[in-house]
């Protein structure tokens, strides 16, 4: 009896002290945010790569000093679970005042984030002293924020700014570079790394050490693929560009498939499932089963001689390998390559790269004076160069010096257009890429027969690119309807409301789609 | 009619009443103004669904403001979930409004014959051209300068030449030539050269015949992002096939210029060059 009733009092009292803690947690809250002299404000976003957490420690304390009544929290969210996690906080108006844009489409971003464009024809503040001083702050960024504008093409506005950019590098281990091949010069051209990946196989075969030339992983050699197949299409695209436009889209290249002027018997496009089955020999077997962790465990444990990754690995590589890395950009065939040459152009540009860790400003923030003004210091010239020292990462603000020994991470600038990928990556709904994947095994390894690959795609692609095209045809009529209301709505804005007069250019890109989808429509009835 | 002692209260009690309605009414309008400003603003952020719900609010408690029917009619277009029953009721306000405006009403019987055109072109399935066509018309001919009626001209020309494809695509090309020919406005200008250009190059191969119509629509100018540039490109393309150096030279610059950041950037300069090249060696 007495022990029955000390569980209850026990009970009882567990479940008063977990209120008079909750109450404790909950009212200091309340009561640190009625105080009118601290404002609180919270950045949530998924870089967790090493060194990104502290950079974003050192700004926000850089922050603090200057501003003492204001304070932010950081919620870093895993990159996996970033997107559902975004857009729960989104639809429930909890997101934090400043929201990392990943996966977010132009709906979700319009209809959640407050349009920066206003203030971006204006200085950023925190740039006083500094050479970029008085310049527009749309400018201070490499790209001058197309990549955000990209984001919302229908509303014209930009949203978000970018805090960095990144780059694909071929990293290496200079010290067993040196010890396999008696030198840790970088190779110049594709010749040259194939070279390589043969020595270090026969030095691997005499040694008895089980070495790899490149520590492969499926979704970093589809990278790979992508940066290295285009070089054979350099050519290609300046003849057959339906626009003339210097550029072949997956839609347009699923097009000229389905009309039979093109397929992988067309010398260059078989020459990139050439070129694949030459790279993959070089990376780790049965790389398409492994994954990014696997791959820089491999790298970082010298069981590999080099890593084709992301600027973004970079600090781990650097922080946790017991060696020297070095990098460079991946070689591609020079003109006089024997085999390869005759298609390329020559070293392509990377331009702005490719902008990443994209923040905006949720509508809904009860501080959005507070979060602008931790976007301008956040991307100014001496918070963005003391983010890229520490977060061993190339800042997007033009200018802003590279991190210590990671001056090849920039994006190269110079160079002539990339060519056009052959295996149909993120187009639609990736089902003729899914294909190309899953037959992928036919062109690489030690048996590999491209001229059966190929054959197996000609036979088999095009229906998978009808249905893609199907897919993606139903996305433009979509947004054709959707665009009605565009224009409907700024049409019948007064006519002194400065949006009024954008209907036109909402009907402007409803006609665009309405080509599009006439256009191509003939492909997806076989 | 003149006041006496007998009608002075009476009078007195219905003017207050009057004075008391229409500062209701006001109180009421003011506090719609807010509510359609946040309709709208919620549309133009592409948040239909609450644009949706405030405009379905509005519509219930007044239905004759053919402002906030075209609106709501224009939303369930669009909300979600897309369903043929919001499509069907969104032609029923607009017809029902059609019947109510008078015919010389310029303020919203336009924009109800223009919906009622393009619910009929792309928000049924199959599509209704022929009501669309007849709309489209119907437009043109009643308010043959309003902006909607220009663009009803850029639809029109999409359904004769593309959507209703002619067996000789020269025919089709004749079409949007014609309705080139009656409309103004240069936003509409600009599309149908550039569906004549596409016509003409994507559907004949002809590059010499398209090139005119790319540059006429590229001097008005396009607004959407970077479609000055593509166009420039494309401009120079077929210039460089057609041999016209110096117009390829001049608009692979101008990409250059507006876009000096691009992949394709040093490519296009390089092309200048070549072309500029060309023209100095020739006689």
């Amino acid at each position: 009896m007495n022990a029955a009733r000390f569980r209850n009092r026990l009970a009882v009292l567990v479940l008063v002290v977990v209120f008079a803690v909750s109450a404790w947690h909950v009212g200091g809250r309340l009561f640190r945010a009625a105080k009118q002299d601290i404002v609180e404000i919270q950045i949530g976003h998924w870089l967790l790569h090493t060194g990104m957490r502290e950079a974003f420690d050192a700004a926000i304390a850089g922050y603090q000093k200057l501003h003492p009544n204001v304070r932010i929290t950081q919620i870093p969210v895993p990159v996996r679970s970033y997107a559902a996690w975004s857009r729960t906080q989104l639809a429930g108006e909890t997101a934090p005042d400043i929201t990392g844009m990943l996966s977010l489409n132009e709906e979700l971003i319009s209809r959640n984030f407050l349009p920066l464009t206003p203030w971006l024809d204006r200085p950023n503040p925190y740039n006083v002293g500094t050479d970029l001083e008085g310049m527009p702050w749309r400018d201070t960024f490499i790209d001058g924020l197309s990549a955000m504008a990209n984001l919302t093409p229908t509303s014209g506005e930009v949203c978000g700014v970018t805090l960095q950019l990144n780059s694909l590098r071929l990293f290496y281990n200079r010290e067993l570079l040196r010890e396999i091949t008696g030198s840790d010069k970088a190779p110049a051209n594709f010749a040259e790394l194939k070279e390589i990946g043969q020595q270090i196989m026969d030095y691997s075969a005499r040694t008895g050490r089980r070495l790899v030339p490149i520590a492969g992983c499926g979704p970093y050699a589809r990278q790979l693929f992508n940066t290295l197949l285009p070089s054979q299409t350099q050519r290609l695209t300046l003849t057959i560009s339906p626009n003339r436009n210097l550029r072949v889209t997956s839609l347009e290249l699923a097009s000229m498939m389905l009309d039979g002027r093109v397929n992988y018997d067309t010398p260059e496009i078989r020459s990139t499932l050439n070129l694949m089955r030459d790279a993959s020999a070089m990376l780790t077997p049965g790389f398409t089963q492994h994954q990014r962790d696997e791959a820089i465990h491999s790298y970082l444990q010298q069981n590999a001689v080099m890593l084709f990754a992301g600027s973004w690995d970079y600090a781990v590589l650097a922080q946790d390998g017991a060696f020297t890395t070095g990098m460079m950009p991946l070689p591609l065939p020079s003109a006089d390559d024997p085999e390869y040459g005759r298609f390329t152009l020559g070293p392509v540009s990377e331009a702005a790269g490719y902008p990443e860790a994209m923040l905006g400003i949720v509508r809904n923030s009860r501080h959005q004076d507070v979060a602008l003004d931790f976007l301008h210091y956040l991307t100014s010239r001496a918070t963005a160069a003391e983010f890229s020292r520490i977060s061993l990462r190339i800042s997007s603000i033009i200018g802003t010096p590279p991190p210590p020994d990671g001056s090849n991470l920039k994006p190269r600038l110079e160079g002539e257009l990339p060519g056009f990928t052959t295996d149909f990556g993120w187009f639609a709904a990736d089902l003729s890429s899914n294909f190309f994947q899953r037959e992928i095994h036919t062109a690489i390894g030690h048996k590999a027969d491209v001229p059966a690959f190929a054959a197996k795609l000609n036979a088999e692609l095009p229906r998978y690119l009808r249905d893609d095209i199907s897919r993606h045809l139903t996305q433009i009529r979509r947004d054709t309807r959707r665009l009605d209301a565009q224009v409907v709505f700024h049409f019948t804005l007064p006519e002194d409301d400065p949006n009024h007069t954008s209907w036109t250019r909402h009907a402007e890109v409803q006609h665009m789609r309405q080509l599009e989808n006439l256009h191509y429509r003939r492909h997806t009835t076989p | 009619m003149p006041l006496t002692p007998g009608t002075l209260l009476p009078c007195f009690f219905h003017r207050l009443l009057a004075c008391l309605g229409t500062l209701l009414l006001s109180a009421s309008a003011t506090q719609a103004d807010p509510a359609s400003a946040d309709a709208w603003q919620s549309a133009l952020n592409l948040d239909y669904n609450a644009a949706a719900a405030t405009l379905e609010t509005q519509y219930r408690a007044d239905t004759e403001s053919p402002r906030i029917a075209i609106a709501y009619a224009t939303s369930l277009l669009v909300r979600d979930p897309t369903t043929s029953q919001n499509v069907v009721e969104a032609q029923r306000i607009l017809e029902s409004l059609l019947t109510r405006l008078a015919a010389d009403e310029t303020a919203h019987r336009p924009v109800a014959i223009y919906l009622l055109g393009r619910i009929a072109h792309d928000h049924v399935e199959p599509a209704r051209l022929d009501v669309a066509k007849s709309r489209y018309v119907q437009l043109r001919q009643d308010y043959p300068n309003h902006p909607l009626a220009e663009q009803s001209a850029v639809h029109l020309a999409y359904i004769v030449s593309l959507h209703e494809p002619p067996r000789d695509p020269r025919q089709g090309i004749a079409a949007v030539e014609n309705l080139l020919a009656d409309t103004n406005s240069p936003s509409a200008r600009r599309e149908l050269h550039f569906l004549i250009a596409h016509l003409h190059w994507h559907g004949r191969g002809d590059a010499a015949a398209a090139l005119p119509h790319y540059i006429a629509g590229r001097e008005i100018g396009f607004e959407a992002p970077y479609r000055n540039s593509e166009v420039d490109l494309t401009i120079a393309g077929l210039a460089d096939e057609l041999g016209r150096d110096e117009l390829a030279a001049q608009h692979y610059m101008a990409f250059v210029e507006a876009q000096p950041r691009d992949g394709r950037a040093q490519t296009a300069r390089r092309l200048a060059d070549e072309a500029r090249a060309r023209l100095a060696e020739q006689p």
